[in-house]
Formats: C-alpha cells, structure tokens, sequence
C-alpha cells in the first residue's frame, strides 16, 4: 500500500515552525555567537599585528648587520637578537593559529545539535582562555579540540579514548588508567603557575566483582595545599552535574591524609567512592558538566574541559577481557 | 593520626551535639520553618552588606549572587513544607546568632566592623554547613538527606566566599587570629546551648 507522506510531512513543518523561529531567535544564536566571532576575529588580528611588527624588528636587526660594519662582538649581539625575536615570531604564530582553530570552532557551532551548543561555546571559551594566557599550543589545541569537525561529533561527540586496564594479581580488581578531567589555577595565582596548574584532577573507575568505584586524584602545584585546603574527611561529598542539571552525590570512603610529593613539590589527595548502579549509568550516558568537592576549607565547584571523560571510562571498565 | 579538631567540619571547635539530628526528626515542621527563616536572615544579611559597602566592587560582586541564592533556597524550603502539606511558623527568636552578635566589635573603626561582620557571616555559614551535613547523613528520609545535602554544599562555598574576602580586604594574619577568636567564642556558645529539634543553631 502506497502513502502519499507529502501532506503530513507539509504539516509537520507547520507544526515545528515556531520552533525554528525560536532557536533562530534565541540569545546564544542572535548575541553570543556573533559576539565570539569579533572577540576571536580581534585577536587574529592583534596577533597579525604582533607577528608583523615583531618581523619588522628582525627586518631593522638584519638590515644593521648587512650595512653597518660592526665587530664581531656587535654581530653576535645581534645575531643572538635575530634569533630571540624569531622565536618569538614563532610563539606568536603558534598563538595565532591557535586563535584561527577557536575561529573555525565557533563558525562550526551552528551545525551542533541545540542542547551542545551552549557546552561547546564554553569549551571554545576556555580555549580562547588558554590561549590568552599562553597555556596551549597549537598541536594540543588541535589534539583537544579539532574534534570537533568530525562529521561524526556534530551529532554525537565521543571523542576516541584509549582504553587501558590495570588488573590485580588475582584478577579481582580491575582498574582504568586515571585519565585527566580537567585543571585550574584561580587569576590571583596565575603569575606563580605559569609553566603548570595549580591543581590538576585526574579520575578512574574501579571494579570489584559486580562493584564500582570512582576515584579521583586532585594533584596541587604545592606543598602547601593542606594549609589552604585541610584534610578530606571521610564521608565528604561529591556532587557531579550533569549537562541537563541532573545531579548525583558521592561519598568519599577513603581517611587516607594527602601525599607530600617532595621531589615534585605537588600535595596528592585521593577520593575513593563508592557508586551505585543507577549513578554508574547515569556516569556512563551523560556529559558531565561541573564537580563539587567539599574541601574542609569550604567547597569548591570546578567546571569540566572534557565532559565525556566518565562516558569513555565506563565504557572501558565494562569490557570482559 | 588526626585531631579531632582537624577534622571537625570547616575548622569549627566544638562538633555539634549527636542528639540534635534526632530530636530534629521529630519536628520535622519546626526546623524546616527554622531553616526557611535562616535562608531569608542570609539573603538579608547579604542585601544589608551591599548596601552598607557599596564601594567594595570585589565584595559586591560576590556577594550580590548569593543573596538569589539564598533566597533560591528560602523557596527550596518553603516547596518543601508544601510538599509535606507542613506550614511555615513564625520566626523566632534565633539565641545562637544574638548570642555570637555580642561578640563582633560594636565600636571601633568602620573597616574593623566589616572585618567582624564578615567572619561572623562566615561563621553562621560554616555551622549551617555542619549541621546540614549531620542532616544529610543521619536523616532516616533519602528524600531529605538529599535535599540537605544540597544546602551543605552551597554553605560551604558561601563559608569560604566570606573567609576569602575577608583576606582580600584585610592582613591575613589579622584574619586569622580574629577567625579563632570567633571559633573559640562559638564553641563556648554552642556548648552552652541546649540541643532544640525545631532549631537549625
């Protein structure tokens, strides 16, 4: 039996009109994206312009070499700026195609589905954040967020995961490698941490027996980090938000106090919790969005840079063999 | 091995009575009035902030989001009365709060008042936080102990805010001394303080 669909489908644009108009019109659509593009465009620009006059410089340096006559002591002075400044052009260049990947990003945003839109225009946020701060190079960038052009990831973004076991002697545990959630250094301590973060948090998943567990390993730049972030009592929470502002709490089960690493300068704090089978689903459908930890200082939430990181570990942590 | 004070949640001296979280339970009524009326005190006290250091961007900043915060949570409470088909009571008269009030400096200069009210602040929010948590634990309701566990959190954050901003606007070390100061003083109070199920403090 033939069905003419043309009639229902003519309806059925009827109906979803509105809603095009409203997703046409929404703030992110009329005002956000627009705004990004000039933010991302000025920074080409000004870094065009940095690469220039810096070009200019070693124009000026290479032009005294050729026509003044200097002694050897002169020339190498000036040889060693050339060579400064180049690498600084180098640097700058580097910035810049950083600057032009966030710029392709945000022009892609509009072939995301609605719900990743605004996730992605954070993540390009604090992209353009690294960048600022001369926290990313380019083949990083490209490495964490060029990702994004996969066909595939404008409908469903899982980024490849290398999935890598650690099991006991006995095969009764099994474990993931940590992989890195994500990494922060509040404005005021930017200039003291400068070549790494103040605080990096990496997570895993356990498995005993028909038993998940979620560990998380919070490594701080410092040696001081008990002075300002005490000691994690036992039955400390976690809260874990999801993209859709769904939330789960964990409890922390471990007393362990956190290690003094001398030799790197870094203070280690381990949570081992325990999770339910509905929150392992949960964690192994859904974006996570932000964490919060209950340090005795007071509590702390972090935003996540890679919201499918507890996705791809479960999916690892469930394979047989 | 840790002292016991170490791990007392955020620093506080003295850990709140064990019996407490049980005679909650049966006002169930009385402590969510108590509670609402503590979240509406918080959003007050917030406002009044502002209003008496508007030339503190840092602390305006800071503070202005948590006062839709804390009164966010004044509606969280209030739903769930509802919800329980409980009304809210009147507020009373909070013993807790007036009795740390006599301790903040009532002369003095006008920087060295904003220094107390702040730790005060910050002090109210770290037993709130406290209190929450053993609600949070010990409640025989999942539906409750999740719902506390979701003010102990904000708490905590808005603890630290306080603590924070007090160090950005004064010595360090001046804050901290003043910090024990209140810890001690409130550990006296609270030791003081018959264990009530239809009060939060």
């Amino acid at each position: 039996m033939k069905i003419n669909l043309f009639p229902a489908l003519i309806l059925l644009f009827c109906l979803f009109e509105p809603c095009l108009e409203l997703s046409a019109n929404s703030p992110s659509a009329l005002i956000q994206k627009p705004e990004l593009q000039t933010i991302i465009h000025q920074k080409v620009e000004n870094q065009r312009s940095l690469i220039v006059s810096r070009h200019d410089v070693i124009d000026g340096l290479q032009k005294k070499l050729k026509e003044s006559k200097l002694d050897s002591k002169s020339e190498k002075v000036i040889l060693n700026q050339i060579k400064a400044n180049q690498k600084i052009v180098k640097s700058f260049e580097d910035k810049m195609q950083c600057y032009l990947l966030a710029q392709t990003l945000t022009n892609q945003i509009q072939y995301l589905p609605n719900y990743k839109e605004s996730k992605e225009t954070k993540r390009i946020l604090s992209l353009i954040l690294k960048i600022d701060r001369n926290k990313i190079h380019y083949k990083e960038a490209k490495k964490d967020y060029s990702s994004l052009f996969n066909q595939g990831m404008l409908v469903n973004y899982i980024p490849e995961y290398d999935c890598k076991l650690e099991v006991t002697q006995d095969g009764k545990v099994k474990a993931n490698q940590f992989a890195q959630l994500f990494s922060f250094t509040p404005a005021e301590l930017e200039k003291h941490f400068v070549e790494q973060e103040f605080l990096e948090t990496y997570c895993r998943f356990l498995k005993s027996g028909k038993k998940y567990f979620l560990e998380l390993k919070f490594e701080f730049g410092t040696p001081k980090a008990i002075q300002l972030y005490g000691i994690i009592e036992e039955t400390s929470p976690l809260k874990l938000t999801f993209i859709d502002e769904d939330y789960i709490y964990l409890q922390n089960a471990v007393t362990a106090p956190p290690e003094q690493q001398i030799k790197t300068g870094k203070t280690v704090y381990k949570m081992q919790c325990n999770i339910s089978r509905s929150d392992f689903k949960k964690l192994s459908k859904k974006d996570v969005d932000k964490l919060t930890v209950l340090w005795p200082t007071g509590s702390e939430t972090y935003e996540m840079m890679k919201l499918h990181v507890f996705q791809n570990l479960s999916k690892c942590i469930q394979i047989k063999n | 091995m840790h002292s016991n004070k170490e791990l007392t949640t955020l620093g506080l001296h003295l850990p709140t009575d064990p019996r407490w979280v049980d005679l909650t339970q049966y006002s169930l009524e009385e402590i969510l009035s108590d509670h609402a009326y503590c979240e509406q005190k918080a959003a007050s006290t917030c406002i009044s902030l502002i209003q008496m250091w508007p030339d503190k961007t840092r602390l305006v900043d800071e503070v202005a989001p948590v006062v839709t915060e804390e009164w966010g949570h004044f509606r969280l409470v209030i739903s769930e009365l509802n919800k329980r088909g409980l009304k809210l009571g009147f507020q009373r008269k909070d013993e807790y709060v007036n009795s740390i009030l006599q301790f903040t400096k009532k002369g003095g200069s006008k920087e060295d008042r904003l220094l107390d009210q702040l730790l005060l602040c910050a002090l109210i929010e770290a037993r709130s936080c406290e209190r929450f948590k053993l609600l949070s634990e010990n409640l025989p309701e999942e539906n409750l102990r999740e719902f506390y566990r979701h003010f102990m959190i904000s708490e905590a954050g808005h603890y630290r805010m306080f603590i924070e901003l007090a160090e950005h606007y004064f010595d360090q070390k001046k804050v901290r001394t003043r910090w024990q100061e209140f810890l001690d003083f409130e550990a006296d109070i609270v030791k003081d303080l018959k264990p009530r199920g239809d009060r939060m403090h």
